[in-house]
């Protein structure tokens, strides 16, 4: 997928499997902290690479 | 509407397969072994996809996927993990079932998102590779500028300077990299040296060279008269030797020379007859009679032969030794005139050879001074000092071709050389004015480098700032799209955790806060009378009237804090479940399903007993949805299919084969071992 063109429909997908992905640890289980910040660091990580390939793009036009 | 038809998608472990005629079934019943595949085709109802779809029946009987949220779909899913989650309260309970806690959490977590990212600023950029070459180029320009003021006020004084030696007009252009090379190019200090000289350069050295040559080998002038002196000398001897006329010059002199070889040749040929006759004569006088008579040969007397004969031999014997003298010195009369005569060849081929050479270098000195006068002719625009210095050299030149036309002679070899010792003068002359100005051009090359250099640089750092002012510009064009995507989507992020707040609100509000909720949930805990009396007594404590924290009390006022076992964890959040999903179901903003996905995992035998009891007895009512469960336990599912038929649902039980994992991919599908459908029991 080319992120810098990644829709609206498709980074909530994203975010949304991210968030599933820690779903279990992220209510009930025993390191809730932990997996927020998982949860955290691998969404603005998502953001941070379509920004990134954005300014890339700029660059090489 | 209800589920007709579940169509199980290609991602789907079981694809394909499909289960049908739903749509008059209120409790369907998936009974199968462990990997039979039971979780995989309910996946469907959990997440609608590649995995699989759900559809119903319109008013027209028409297959209609059936649609929702992904919050309602999840409301709908009950795995037996959710169920053994566990609870404190009532309000635990209830949002568990709500996903109200979740939900909340995940809006806690994108709002640490959004303040992460406008924290952050996003990422920086490096610095670009053509930015870093054209440094590296400007740097190394830079260092060859030295000592030159690296300034346009420096590079246009260069300039003017440069423009006035050149004969130009320096305008103080700025250096622009499309201008400045062509005005640079029209500035190079060309060298000016005597306007003519090295047009004439070259023929004077020719004129100069030759009359070198000449005095290196020898004037064939002097060569010439030496030459004549020595054969005039050896005639005027020869003809004192041997008594000669000196009129009509060598030829003459070897003609009478030859003449006199004749004659001694002559001479010694008669003295050799001679010889001979008297002695043939003495021959044949020996042949007759002694004393005959007979006349003497050379006094003609009469006497006898014998005394001829004594006479002949004296005579002969006297004229014999004279005569070989005589002949001697006439031979070697012969050899001296031989030498005299090859002596006077030689001079002669001297004389002949040195007029031969003084004849050829005239001819060139001629061809030579002809030709340097055609080329000396001034032109306009030659050096003032240059022109008249060739006009006296042409009139040496003129002089001296008029004065010795058609012959060689020392003193026209004289004149050559005065005429070469003017030439060179003026090319003496010519260099050293050169030379001056030659001199006067380094400083103007020196300056014209520098000035070159000094372009190069300003041209340098006016294309590098040019490169990073569109570099800048291009950065903060992708800068500003940056921070627009960066705030598109943390925008997004916000708003998903906004909608999560409001979402948890809501399923809060609508599962919680309603004391319909509660009755619900009291009443479903009820049921539980024969089986667990305790978990029948619990009671919802309190309400949202000055309480935060609503507890789910048991009925023993000395019990304050709820401990459950995980049979009755399941039991209480499976109420909550269906206390949750009946809300929905009745509020008409959800799915119209509940799926239970193994409910009794877990579970002790009684504990299974309880929950089918429980699930079995839901009502139409109480639950106005379809029910879905899978199950392992045939007992489980033969309670639940009994119980639910008794309260009034119409029960579909579909028993799946063992599916083999890891098998061939064409035999890895569902497999339906058969379908049962048993109406309700009315009482």
């Amino acid at each position: 997928m080319v992120v810098s063109n990644m829709t609206e429909a498709e980074m909530i997908e994203q975010i949304e499997d991210r968030l599933a992905s820690e779903a279990g640890q992220l209510c009930n289980g025993d390191r809730p902290l932990a997996a927020g910040k998982r949860v955290i660091d691998s969404i603005v990580a998502l953001i941070q690479e379509t920004c990134q390939t954005t300014q890339g793009e700029s660059q090489e036009s | 509407m209800r589920v007709a038809k579940v169509v199980l998608g290609k991602d789907n472990p079981v694809f394909p397969g499909t289960l049908t005629d739903l749509q008059d079934a209120d409790f369907i019943i998936i009974l199968g072994p462990n990997g039979s595949g039971k979780t995989s085709l309910l996946s469907p109802f959990r997440k609608p996809g590649s995995m699989g779809r759900v559809y119903g029946l319109d008013a027209d009987h028409r297959a209609e996927e059936l649609t929702s949220s992904t919050q309602y779909q999840s409301l709908a899913f009950i795995a037996s993990q959710a169920l053994m989650e566990k609870v404190q309260n009532l309000r635990d309970a209830i949002a568990l079932a709500s996903n109200s806690p979740r939900v909340q959490q995940e809006s806690t977590v994108l709002q640490l998102c959004v303040r992460q990212l406008e924290s952050s600023g996003g990422p920086q950029s490096d610095e670009p590779p053509i930015l870093r070459q054209l440094q590296r180029t400007y740097l190394d320009l830079d260092a060859r500028c030295g000592g030159i003021r690296r300034t346009t006020e420096t590079y246009n004084a260069l300039g003017r300077k440069l423009a006035s030696a050149c004969g130009r007009h320096w305008n103080g252009f700025e250096p622009r990299p499309d201008l400045a090379v062509s005005l640079e190019a029209s500035l190079v200090p060309a060298f000016a040296g005597v306007r003519g000289f090295q047009e004439c350069a070259v023929s004077l050295q020719r004129l100069i060279g030759f009359a070198r040559d000449t005095d290196t080998f020898g004037s064939p002038a002097q060569r010439l008269r030496s030459a004549h002196e020595q054969l005039a000398r050896a005639v005027d001897e020869l003809c004192t030797r041997y008594r000669l006329t000196s009129a009509g010059g060598c030829p003459a002199v070897v003609s009478q020379l030859e003449h006199q070889k004749q004659v001694t040749q002559e001479l010694i040929d008669a003295k050799d007859r001679l010889s001979a006759c008297r002695r043939a004569a003495l021959k044949y006088l020996a042949g007759i009679s002694q004393e005959s008579r007979a006349p003497c040969p050379v006094c003609e007397q009469d006497m006898h032969v014998s005394q001829v004969l004594t006479r002949l031999s004296e005579q002969g014997q006297h004229e014999g030794s004279g005569a070989d003298q005589e002949t001697a010195g006439l031979r070697a009369l012969i050899v001296e005139i031989d030498r005299s005569l090859h002596l006077l060849q030689s001079r002669s081929a001297d004389h002949a050879r040195c007029l031969q050479n003084a004849l050829e270098h005239s001819e060139k000195s001629k061809q030579i001074l002809q030709s340097v006068l055609s080329r000396l002719t001034p032109a306009d625009g030659w050096d003032p000092w240059f022109c008249d210095a060739l006009a006296d050299l042409r009139v040496e030149i003129e002089r001296w071709l008029v004065a010795h036309s058609d012959a060689t002679t020392a003193e026209a070899e004289r004149q050559f050389g005065q005429i070469a010792t003017l030439a060179g003068g003026i090319d003496d002359e010519g260099q050293l004015r050169e030379r001056r100005l030659r001199n006067d051009h380094e400083p103007l090359l020196r300056d014209f480098d520098q000035f070159q250099r000094l372009g190069c640089l300003l041209r340098a750092r006016h294309e590098l700032n040019a490169v990073v002012y569109r570099l800048d510009v291009g950065r903060h064009e992708a800068d500003l799209r940056r921070r627009q995507q960066l705030a598109r989507w943390t925008q997004l992020i916000a708003r998903m955790a906004e909608e999560r707040r409001v979402q948890a609100e809501t399923d809060r509000s609508q599962a919680l806060d309603t004391p319909e909720a509660q009755g619900a949930f009291q009443r479903l805990v009820t049921r539980f009378e024969e089986v667990d009396p305790w978990l029948a007594g619990l009671r919802y404590d309190g309400s949202e009237d000055g309480r935060k924290n609503p507890y789910l009390r048991s009925v023993d006022p000395g019990e304050s804090v709820l401990k459950l076992s995980e049979g009755q964890t399941v039991v209480v959040n499976l109420g909550a479940a269906l206390t949750v999903a009946g809300v929905l179901a009745r509020a008409g903003s959800g799915v119209p399903w509940v799926v239970l996905d193994e409910p009794t995992n877990a579970l002790d035998q009684t504990s299974s007993n309880a929950v089918a009891e429980y699930l079995g007895s839901v009502t139409m009512r109480e639950l106005p949805c379809q029910i879905f469960v899978s199950t392992f336990d045939e007992g489980f599912a033969i309670r639940l299919r009994e119980r639910a038929t008794r309260a009034g649902r119409t029960v579909r039980l579909v028993r799946l084969n063992y599916h083999e994992r890891g098998g061939i991919p064409s035999e890895r599908r569902l497999r339906i071992a058969g379908i049962e459908t048993y109406p309700p029991q009315h009482p």
